[in-house]
């Protein structure tokens, strides 16, 4: 199971804040972030491991999924590889937000777009893959994934921080930066440091 | 609903009202009746804004009643926009209204002989019209507030703006939601401008002193209702991701799929699509004390709606709908969610279809009128359709005319109709329905409802374009079934998956009329719909080259999945092949 482990590359930032603050990183978490894991694996073991949830929670809930764009309808034959891109969903309205769910008989109406398996996958590694969490989903399994921690570009972590100054520095329980122990005040006054250009960023909520 | 009022506005001496049984049309209601009078009373042939065109508004069959979701109503007439025959049809009010006053349809008919502007006042003792020029010009927001301190609040309104007053073809009717704002929208195919025509700017309808409609057997009724109530609550998209996100839940989905128009139909993804997303447009209302759940009929318990304030905490609209938020955000590379509300607003004053607005102002960035991205311009572009000037009249009369007017090649319309928020492209079996549905370019024609009930996956296999074709046929019969009874279309999708709430649709229909329907009967009611507009259609001179897209789908791959549009022509014309 992967704990999100520190790259030397990657700016460390650890938060503890009160549970109201989830919705503050729903922008991030919608817009897709990078997380560490076990690639060249179905799609299915890559969401039950990083997820923390059994097949049936992936079959009630996660009713719509993505494998770089293209809609999935068996979880148990795409394959996950390095970087891919994974967005999930839950049921969607409409003809067409039909049509992309899991194995539905509208399924045939995208036909042309649907995933379609790849033979000569190699065998599991450690990689990473992008996760996009939408709608219901953002505020069901955000919180998991923003435990183990997920990696951002420091533009992004930068922007996460200003936006929601207010806010974190209201419900923040504690902050360390690159293992150290700092506050809301201090991060905002000074910002990242040096000139690493990702950040592992870690979210506990209370 | 044993009453037909025919409104003629040019009879002798002034307009003329007369009440008339149901008659012939028993039995039918919402768009079932509106195809079936305009399809057995408008000459196909005629002009859409003269004497004999109709304007039929029809709640529907379950209108009225204590049943959940059952306020829409169907407005018909021959279209200005594609010349064939029109349904459209609009929340609100107004069908419950209308149907617990007992009338199955009011009837627009003629045209004025002078160029006064008419308000019909509707009440449980009849039908009045006066002339009242002092209306001429008024906004939706403006004339509604008008007709509330002349009648009261316990009103609600039919009405047109500026634009229908226009003729424009672009132009819609607003019905009046639960707060009396007219933001609910009969909106495609120009039947704003046949309102225009008319001479009517609008109808009040007086709920004072009226009852719900009875059912023959109520209890049968109320346990029919009870089980439809209980399967659409415990559906995931009906009971959850519509209430907390409304219609804009869909704008990640489609972003991601690739199949979301963008920059006048150029490609398929958006990179501004969070920003517009249901899940901002929601954290965005609930932080300035809108509403991110709201029903716009009595009676409606999915409640998709909501109310978008401005920056400083003021209403400003209702939530904008997906197809608004596409039409005008990512369509035309607009990623500004308070600028896309300011536009909705201006379409649901001056009385416009957000969808040929926004596909619209698309295609006038294609021909260079400003840039894509370019918030104020496209929202000065919509104020010139409100105004009337020459280029205003442009616009207001669709992505079509638009689109010759400045010598623009990618247009998206299918008989003269803007395509919505979903590119064919991608998602082919909606391009099937694009392409062959009687109402031009329209996603609401082609629904899904109970599929192992109406075998609406046909017999073939769905993967081949034959299999689409049929899905595509199916899926329009039972759409049509549906527009006929006034039930919001998003029943749909709790029916689609769970065959009981699907029984309990037909039980509650047998219960209040005494009937014995079956799920083939109810196939069948949609196929006599479909049959009485492709016949009018065909009489008014469609052929098989207007079931078609715009050749650009056929030859411009789009991205990011690098693909055209691929069921070939002679699948298309096998679609009424049952």
């Amino acid at each position: 199971m992967n704990d999100a482990p520190q790259s030397p590359s990657d700016i460390a930032l650890d938060l503890t804040l009160a549970s109201e603050s989830l919705v503050c990183f729903f922008p991030t978490l919608q817009r897709g972030f990078a997380f560490r894991t076990t690639v060249n694996r179905t799609v299915k073991d890559v969401l039950c491991d990083a997820l923390e949830v059994s097949s049936d929670y992936i079959e009630d809930n996660i009713k719509t999924i993505f494998l770089d764009g293209k809609p999935v309808d068996d979880v148990n034959a795409a394959m996950a590889t390095d970087g891919a891109v994974l967005a999930l969903s839950a049921a969607m309205p409409g003809l067409v937000g039909a049509t992309m769910r899991r194995g539905g008989v509208l399924a045939s109406f995208r036909n042309t777009i649907s995933y379609r398996s790849e033979k000569g996958a190699a065998g599991p590694r450690d990689g990473g893959v992008v996760f996009k969490l939408f709608n219901l989903l953002t505020k069901a399994l955000g919180p998991v994934l923003l435990n183990k921690g997920i990696r951002i570009s420091r533009a992004e972590a930068a922007d996460l921080l200003r936006d929601n100054r207010e806010t974190f520095q209201k419900h923040a329980r504690s902050v360390a930066l690159d293992g150290r122990e700092t506050d809301m005040d201090a991060l905002s006054a000074e910002g990242l440091p040096g000139d690493r250009e990702t950040v592992r960023l870690r979210v506990r909520l209370t | 609903m044993e009453k037909i009022v025919r409104i003629d506005m040019g009879a002798d001496g002034g307009p003329k009202v007369t009440e008339e049984p149901v008659g012939a049309y028993a039995g039918v209601g919402g768009r079932g009746l509106t195809s079936a009078i305009v399809s057995k009373e408008v000459p196909p042939l005629c002009h859409p804004l003269g004497a004999d065109n109709k304007l039929v508004f029809a709640p529907g069959l379950l209108s009225g009643t204590t049943a959940v979701m059952s306020g829409r109503l169907s407005v018909g007439c021959k279209s200005p926009l594609t010349g064939g025959i029109k349904e459209a049809n609009a929340g609100g009010q107004a069908s419950q209204v209308l149907a617990k006053l007992g009338y199955a349809a009011i009837v627009l008919e003629g045209k004025p002989k002078d160029d006064a502007l008419y308000k019909i006042m509707i009440k449980q003792d009849g039908v009045t019209i006066s002339p009242d020029n002092s209306l001429k010009g008024l906004g939706n927001y403006d004339l509604v507030e008008k007709m509330k301190q002349e009648c009261g609040e316990k009103i609600c309104c039919i009405s047109i703006g500026p634009a229908g007053e226009m003729k424009m073809s672009a132009a819609s009717i607003a019905c009046t939601d639960m707060e009396l704002r007219p933001t609910r929208h009969a909106g495609r195919g120009g039947v704003g401008a046949v309102m225009g025509a008319k001479g009517v700017k609008v109808m009040v309808l007086d709920e004072s002193n009226v009852s719900m409609r009875s059912p023959k057997d109520p209890e049968k009724f109320k346990q029919a209702n009870k089980a439809f109530t209980e399967g659409l609550k415990s559906h995931a998209v009906t009971g959850q991701g519509l209430p907390a996100y409304g219609t804009n839940v869909l704008t990640n989905v489609i972003n991601e799929a690739g199949a979301y128009p963008t920059n006048n139909f150029s490609t398929g993804r958006f990179d501004g699509a969070a920003n517009i997303s249901g899940e901002t447009q929601a954290e965005t209302e609930t932080a300035r004390g809108g509403l991110a759940t709201h029903g716009c009929h009595r009676g409606c318990i999915i409640r998709c709606s909501g109310t978008y304030n401005d920056k400083d905490g003021n209403y400003l609209t209702k939530q904008p709908e997906y197809e608004t938020v596409w039409a005008h955000g990512g369509n035309c590379g607009i990623d500004d969610l308070d600028a896309i509300a300011m536009l909705d607003r201006l379409d649901d004053d001056f009385g416009v279809d957000t969808i040929e607005m926004g596909a619209t102002i698309g295609v006038a960035m294609e021909a260079g009128l400003a840039k894509f991205g370019d918030a104020e311009a496209a929202i000065n572009l919509v104020k010139e359709v409100g105004k009337g000037t020459h280029l205003g009249r442009i616009l207001g009369n669709g992505a079509a005319v638009t689109g010759k007017v400045f010598g623009v090649e990618r247009v998206p319309v299918v008989k003269g109709q803007a395509l919505p928020a979903y590119d064919p492209r991608a998602v082919q079996g909606i391009g099937v329905t694009y392409a062959t549905s009687t109402m031009g370019g329209d996603h609401t024609a082609g629904y899904a409802i109970a599929t192992n009930i109406l075998k609406v996956g046909g017999d073939v296999d769905p993967l081949t374009p034959e299999g689409q074709v049929e899905l595509s046929r199916n899926l329009q019969i039972a759409t049509a079934a549906v527009d006929a009874t006034g039930m919001c279309l998003f029943i749909a999708f709790a029916v689609l998956d769970q065959p009981d709430t699907f029984q309990a649709l037909i039980d509650m229909i047998n219960a209040h009329y005494g009937l014995s329907l079956t799920a083939d009967d109810v196939t069948e009611l949609g196929k006599s719909i479909l049959k009485n507009e492709r016949e009018f259609n065909k009489a008014a001179g469609f052929t098989a080259e207007h079931d078609r897209l715009p050749a650009f789908f056929k030859n411009e791959p789009l991205p990011p999945h690098n693909i055209t549009f691929q069921v070939k022509d002679e699948e298309l014309d096998n679609l009424f092949n049952w």
